[in-house]
């Protein structure tokens, strides 16, 4: 159940979250409800909670004279320990998504134009209470922070706030508010729970740039510094942009490539140049064909993947023959694609709560791949696997990662041994706790570094070690690097005397090729898909298999 | 916009705000008798209203308005007044 607490009347937010699980605290009990601990907000039925603050109602008749000495510190201070008794509540409820929202105060203040002109005004410190806000995100992995001030800005407050239903009821915000928060919570919270999609499949001709150039020609695509040509112009600076949170693109256009490869060589006004794509399919083919195939070339699933193309024809074909693509609809008038972009299909699709550096380096890792695979088609397997140079860091409670091994257990479907999926929070407590261990792997090869991408947790009970999660990334599958992954955390398990290892592999529908794993690294069948075996004899039998294979991967293991 | 059809219109707007069958509201349905129709139903009822058919209400509106019979009568005076 969601539980919604406030210092203002938020109940009318209930018809906004149709279909959801809902209660409200009641008006201004906000303080009460965290302070004691046999209120609703402590239940176990209640697995989140949405704590809106509403900063006008924080400072109250402050607001009219927070310049003056001292008025901005109390208030301040009355924030810091609120927040405080928010952040005692998160961790005591560590099982619970905890959400809290940026403050937005009126922007229209008597001191507006003083305080622009350099003075004192309200301005300095809705900064300061929302630095308290963000700060306390970063040390609760459980606790989430809503950026209601963005929604305020976009919006304008004017348009949000409604003061007759503020003296009536003491609600002050609107139908269309409350809609917003509701439809940025729901957002969020599935930012959290679950990965994002990854790709971006993208037409050409009036998509990216306006114009068919099959029939206009290299010269006649509309993309320019004029008139509506800078629409698709700052429409792909925002889809350059979505590369550097791990967004991959890919071209799906039913054109001749060689016109397409001069339109992008010859169009210095392009913010997207075709290195920009981690995967292409310029041809006469039908596009769920081609859709399917930049699947492959990928390793990625459809349902990773998002389809924008300006024909309905083809949205059709691609929505009725794939349904796991997310195919959108299309902006008719190309002026609204920017705000479109940025409005719906990036928080709708792509929203991410925090970034990785593997994130980033997302688009260049796939490149590398690409690189890989090509040297991969001279040689033999074996040859192919010691000619990449492979190093690999094995990090036991690697609290630095934490969030990019939380992504990883959320997102690797494929070689997935439980298929069981944590949060951020989750894994926190893993890492934490004395019966458990948490592994990740670093690789890198002279191609490039492609960071953590696997992870294992380990539970301990007496003398044995059960394998609870064992995932690795879809990128470095056929590199035998699992292998070198498992030794060195059995390895691990001998220094902490553990007598045996047990492990069962859970099948999904997606990860059949994981199903073989545990016994080809000898750990012995037992019942239905479990297996265990005695630590050292594991560790052995790691060491020859590995040894057999003449495999130069450098394994060390730092904590 | 025909009287009938705002009815119909309002009617189900009601109904869709407070969770229950069209069925359930008729124009006599007040405050009294539909259970969700309470303070915050009210607040619900009224912003619906508001966003379905593009009005603002008085404050003295708002607070007079406990049933739907009331509701329409305050709404077709600010539709007249406007079309007026």
């Amino acid at each position: 159940m969601l539980r919604i607490l406030s210092n203002v009347n938020l109940e009318p937010m209930r018809c906004e979250l149709p279909g959801e699980d809902v209660s409200f605290a009641g008006f201004n009990q906000l303080d009460r409800e965290l302070l004691d601990l046999s209120s609703p907000v402590y239940s176990h039925d209640v697995c989140e909670v949405l704590i809106f603050l509403d900063a006008e109602e924080l400072l109250k008749d402050r607001l009219y004279s927070c310049p003056e000495a001292g008025s901005a510190e109390a208030v301040l201070a009355e924030l810091n320990s609120l927040l405080g008794r928010i952040a005692r509540y998160a961790q005591h409820r560590d099982d619970a998504l905890v959400t809290v929202n940026t403050l937005a105060l009126p922007p229209r203040t008597i001191f507006s134009h003083i305080e622009a002109n350099g003075g004192k005004g309200a301005l300095a410190l809705e900064d300061a209470m929302n630095s308290a806000v963000i700060s306390l995100a970063q040390e609760l992995p459980n606790l989430l922070v809503l950026d209601w001030r963005m929604i305020v800005k976009d919006a304008g407050y004017a348009n949000l706030a409604d003061d007759r239903f503020w003296y009536l009821a003491r609600a002050r915000w609107n139908k269309r508010a409350l809609r917003s928060l509701a439809t940025e919570y729901r957002r969020i919270r599935t930012a959290y729970t679950r990965a994002p999609r990854k790709v971006l499949l993208l037409d050409l001709d009036n998509t990216i740039w306006g114009g068919v150039l099959g029939e206009a020609g290299v010269s006649g695509v509309e993309l320019s510094e004029d008139g509506v040509g800078k629409a698709y112009r700052e429409m792909q600076q925002v889809l350059k942009g979505l590369t550097a949170i791990g967004v991959l693109l890919a071209i799906v256009s039913k054109n001749n490539e060689a016109d397409v490869i001069e339109a992008f060589r010859l169009h210095p006004l392009f913010p997207l140049r075709l290195e920009d794509f981690a995967a292409r399919r310029i041809n006469w083919n039908p596009k769920p064909q081609n859709i399917i195939a930049i699947s492959e070339e990928l390793s990625l699933s459809l349902d990773a993947m998002v389809f924008l193309d300006d024909s309905p024809v083809e949205r059709d074909l691609v929505r009725a023959s794939l349904p796991e693509v997310a195919v959108p609809g299309f902006p008719a008038d190309p002026t609204m694609l920017k705000s479109w972009l940025l409005r719906e299909i990036v928080p709708e699709y792509f929203e991410r709560l925090k970034l990785t550096s593997e994130d980033q380096q997302k688009g260049l890792q796939y490149r590398a791949n690409a690189a890989r695979r090509e040297f991969g088609k001279r040689t033999t397997v074996e040859e192919y696997i010691r000619g990449l140079g492979i190093e690999l860091s094995v990090h036991i409670q690697p609290w630095d990662f934490r969030q990019r091994v939380t992504q990883l257990i959320q997102k690797t479907n494929q070689f997935n041994l439980s298929g069981k999926r944590y949060t951020e929070g989750e894994v926190h407590r893993f890492l934490g706790a004395p019966d458990s261990d948490v592994f990740a792997l670093e690789y890198a090869d002279r191609f490039g570094k492609e960071g953590i991408i696997a992870a294992a947790i380990v539970k301990y009970q007496d003398s044995e070690a059960v394998i609870d999660t064992f995932v690795m990334s879809c990128r470095v599958i056929g590199r035998n690097v699992e292998f070198h992954f498992l030794k060195a955390i059995v390895s691990h398990l001998v220094d902490r005397s553990i007598k045996t290892v047990r492990a069962e592999y859970v099948p999904t529908p997606k990860n059949a090729v994981s199903s073989p794993f545990y016994q080809q690294a000898g750990l012995e069948y037992c019942t239905e898909n479990s297996f265990r075996r005695d630590t050292k004899e594991l560790y052995r039998s790691l060491s020859d298999l590995i040894g057999n294979w003449e495999i130069q991967a450098g394994c060390k293991l730092t904590s | 916009m025909q009287v009938n059809e705002l009815r119909d219109k309002l009617l189900r707007v009601v109904a869709d705000t407070l969770d229950v069958p069209v069925a359930d509201v008729s124009i006599d349905s007040s405050c009294n008798d539909l259970k969700p129709w309470d303070s915050v139903g009210h607040i619900m009822v009224m912003l619906a209203v508001e966003q379905g058919f593009g009005v603002k209400f008085s404050v003295s509106q708002i607070e007079a308005a406990r049933s739907v019979r009331e509701l329409e009568s305050g709404l077709l005076s600010l539709l007249e007044s406007r079309a007026g």
